[in-house]
Formats: C-alpha cells, sequence, structure tokens
C-alpha cells in the first residue's frame, strides 16, 4: 500500500499542470472577437438578402397587379365597345323597322 | 453576447487555461498542437456559454470536451503507433536519479501510455479526479476505470522497479 | 340475339347524337375565306372575342365603378357565356361582296337559330338581321347581321341574354367607343 502513495505522489509532481504561452488568452479573445464579428457579418447578409429578396418579390407581384390591372381595362373597354356595336346595331334595326310604312 | 458574458468568459479562460492545454498538452504531446486544441476548446465554449450556468458545470464540460477531442486528435494525427501496456519501453537505469530526472522519466512512460489509459491517469493524479468523477468525464463505467487504473499503476511500478530507481526514494522495494 | 348485342353499342352512340344538344357554330372560330377577304379591303375593324375569364376580368373591371349602370351591365352579362363582334368600315359602296356575306351567314345560322327580325331597306341599302337561340324564359343568344353600304357587322352573344336590356346600352353610360375606339388594322 505504501508502494502506491510513493508512486502517486511521484506521479502528482511529474504531472502537475504546466501553463500555455504568456498570450494565450489574448489569442484566444481575439479569435472569439473575430468570431463575434463573422457572425454580425452573417447575420447582416442574411438581413440584406432577406430585404433584397422581399423588394424583388414586391416588385414582382406589382408588376403582376399593374399587368393585370391592364389587362382588366382592356377587356373592360373591349367589353364596353361589343355592347355599344351590339345595342348600335339593334336600334338601327329598330329603325329600319319604324321606316317601313307596313312595320316588320 | 452581452458585456456580463464577456467579463465570464475571460475569467473561466484565465482561471482554466492551465487544466485545458495541459491536459491537451499530455494527451497530444505536441506544444502547438495542444494550444490549437485548446483554444478550439475555448472558442466552443464561447458559444456556449450561455447554456453553461455554474463553473462547476463549466469546468467539468471543459475537462470532458478536452479529454475528448484530444483522445480523438491523437487517434486522427496517428501521433504514436498502438501501444499496448506491456509494450512500453524500459527506461534507462538511473541510481539514485534527482527528482527531475524521475519526473521526466514517468512523464515519458505516461506519454507512451494508450490514450485511454493515458487520460486516466492524466485525470487522477493531474486533476485530482476520484474514478467515479472520471467515469463521467470519459463516459465508461468507474468499475473499469479502477480496473485500468490498477493495471496501469502496476505496470509503471513494474517498469521503474526494473530501470533499478532509487526505490527507496520512491519508497517502491518490494 | 347474339346480332342483337353486337349492335347495341352502335345504337347507343347514334341514339347520343340524336339526343345531343345542337352546338351553335361560334363566330370567334369562324374561319372563313370571307371574313379575311372584308378585312383586307376594310379601311378600319373592330375585333372583339370575350369568353371565360376575360369576360368576368371585363365584368370586374366596369363594375369597380359602382354605379347605377356598371351594376345594370354587370347583371346583363351574369349568364353571357361569350360575346363576338366583328365589324368592317370601308371608304366606299360596293367594296364587299353579297355573296360573302351569305357564305358567313350560311356558316352562322344554323337550324337552332330562329329568325326574330329582317329588315332589308332598298333605298337606303340597309339590311338587318336579328337571330335568336331557344331559352326557357330568355333567350340563349343572339346573333346579328347588319350590312351596310360601307358598313358589315356580325355579333354573336352566347348564353342568357335580354334584348330589351341589351339595346338600352346606347342610352347607359357604356362609353361611346364604337367610333373613336376602333382598332386600325390598315
Amino acid at each position: 500500500m505504501n508502494q502506491e502513495i510513493d508512486l502517486e505522489t511521484a506521479l502528482r509532481r511529474a504531472l502537475k499542470r504546466e501553463h500555455p504561452r504568456a498570450d494565450f488568452a489574448k489569442r484566444v479573445l481575439a479569435r472569439a472577437a473575430e468570431r463575434r464579428r463573422q457572425a454580425a457579418t452573417r447575420v447582416w447578409m442574411a438581413i440584406a438578402a432577406m430585404l433584397v429578396a422581399g423588394v424583388l418579390i414586391a416588385a414582382g407581384m406589382r408588376n403582376y397587379e399593374l399587368q393585370r390591372e391592364a389587362e382588366a381595362q382592356k377587356a373592360g373597354h373591349d367589353l364596353a365597345l361589343a355592347l355599344r356595336i351590339t345595342s348600335a346595331k339593334l336600334h338601327l334595326t329598330h329603325r329600319m323597322i319604324r321606316r317601313r310604312p307596313d312595320g316588320v | 453576447m452581452t458585456k456580463r458574458e464577456e467579463q465570464r468568459f475571460e475569467g473561466l479562460l484565465g482561471a482554466h487555461q492551465a487544466m485545458v492545454y495541459s491536459i491537451a498538452l499530455r494527451l497530444l504531446r505536441d506544444p502547438a498542437l495542444a494550444e490549437e486544441l485548446s483554444q478550439d476548446v475555448f472558442l466552443q465554449l464561447y458559444g456556449k456559454l450561455s447554456t453553461l450556468e455554474s463553473d462547476d458545470h463549466v469546468k467539468f464540460w471543459l475537462r470532458r470536451v478536452t479529454v475528448h477531442r484530444a483522445i480523438d486528435e491523437a487517434r486522427r494525427s496517428k501521433l504514436r503507433p498502438k501501444t499496448m501496456l506491456d509494450q512500453i519501453p524500459e527506461p534507462v537505469a538511473i541510481r539514485r536519479e534527482p527528482d527531475f530526472l524521475l519526473d521526466e522519466k514517468l512523464r515519458k512512460m505516461v506519454a507512451a501510455l494508450p490514450e485511454k489509459a493515458r487520460a486516466i491517469v492524466l485525470l487522477r493524479f493531474q486533476e485530482d479526479l476520484d474514478p467515479l468523477e472520471i467515469s463521467r468525464v470519459l463516459d465508461m463505467p468507474s468499475s473499469s476505470v479502477k480496473s485500468l487504473l490498477h493495471r496501469t499503476l502496476r505496470l509503471l511500478r513494474g517498469k521503474l522497479e526494473r530501470s533499478g530507481t532509487k526505490t527507496a526514494k520512491l519508497g517502491l522495494q518490494a | 340475339m347474339e346480332f342483337k348485342w353486337r349492335i347495341a353499342p352502335l345504337l347507343i352512340v347514334l341514339a347520343a347524337h340524336l339526343h345531343a344538344a345542337p352546338r351553335p357554330v361560334d363566330l370567334k372560330d369562324l374561319d372563313s375565306h370571307a371574313l379575311a377577304a372584308f378585312a383586307a379591303k376594310a379601311s378600319n375593324t373592330v375585333d372583339v372575342t370575350l369568353d371565360g375569364n376575360v369576360l368576368k376580368m371585363a365584368a370586374g373591371f366596369i363594375s369597380s365603378s359602382g354605379d347605377e349602370d356598371a351594376v345594370k351591365l354587370k347583371k346583363l352579362i351574369a349568364g353571357v357565356k361569350s360575346i363576338t363582334v366583328r365589324t368592317f368600315e370601308f371608304k366606299t359602296k360596293g367594296q364587299y361582296s353579297k355573296a360573302d356575306v351569305n357564305a358567313i351567314r350560311k356558316q352562322l345560322k344554323t337550324p337552332e337559330w330562329s329568325s326574330i327580325v329582317t329588315v332589308n331597306d332598298k333605298e337606303s341599302g340597309e339590311t338587318s338581321e336579328v337571330y335568336v337561340l331557344g331559352g326557357k324564359d330568355k333567350p340563349g343568344g343572339i346573333l346579328i347581321i347588319s350590312a351596310e353600304p360601307t358598313e358589315l357587322t356580325f355579333v354573336q352573344i352566347l348564353g342568357t341574354v335580354d334584348i330589351s336590356d341589351l339595346s338600352a346600352f346606347e342610352d347607359l353610360g357604356v362609353p361611346d367607343v364604337t367610333h373613336h375606339g376602333k382598332k386600325e388594322d390598315k
């Protein structure tokens, strides 16, 4: 039992902790700061990408709306024109009937 | 990370850098590699600090992560060929050697141990952990830790005896 | 017995054809040489085809103003499936052939169309024909063929339509674009 105690004492002395170089903590903190900067950059890049995507989607949707609006406007004008012509021809027919002495 | 967390990290770095570096150094046996690994471990802690509430928890986490990463790195780097306990080289016999020579001899013998055995010896004699605490760090049963520690000490004692080291000083006389 | 089974599918197909509702020839699908000939000589043409979603879109656009006329118009075209108008204006008289007009009439006026009025004014040289498709309460369609010395018009509206409402549109707020918004294709 005494043998093991002595070996253990010798091992404790031989394996005492060693310190890294003096600027170890400084270098870790510098790397941590760099990592923080990179993370912040990534966040800003992601925000910028989302903003750009949002602007593009909004522009695309606005363009689609304008296109639909223009199509609807043209269709509305075409409908008005078609009904106007139809009505005019029915009136013409009516006038022609009235011009005849015997009616139809 | 808040200013308070930054300050906490700096405090923990100062308090535990020797522990982390020493474990890495003894497992990797390369000061440059040990320092790089130690920095990586602290950077990992930097990202995880908010989840580790008590300083004891941080200390346990640092030991555990350092040991596992160093063992993985040692295995990956193939820093040394696989060595069985009985293949450890016999130290050169020196009679009545001074302490610093004995310390160096012991460090070399520990360095030549297989990774698991080396980690157990380090955690036991460098970090002063008991077998139960070692078993938690290494994720292995405490009975296995005790058994491997006992075999390793017997082997180291045998090697030292055969090298003719002054047993009186070490108290290793049969 | 065996013979009956053999001709059964044939009889079913024949019966289906006999009972199927006749589909009027659609003016917008008319691929007529005569129409092309009119267009070639016309100084102005109007070519309007509205059906399906375009018709709904047009109704939505007009009714979006929300005024009384818009509400009437929306009600009028609620049962309409398609509106097709082809108008050809000529600078001088005699630029289109009556034989070409007859050819188009022959194609459009299939038996399901019933003539409600045909007027021929020899003095002015104007002819107007109005046909309707059978419907339960209201006509299921209206076909107008109007031939004036310098203008030819074909109108076909398919779907439920009220003729009196239609003729009221000259007085409603429908924009008078007949002579201002014509498409110039020459």
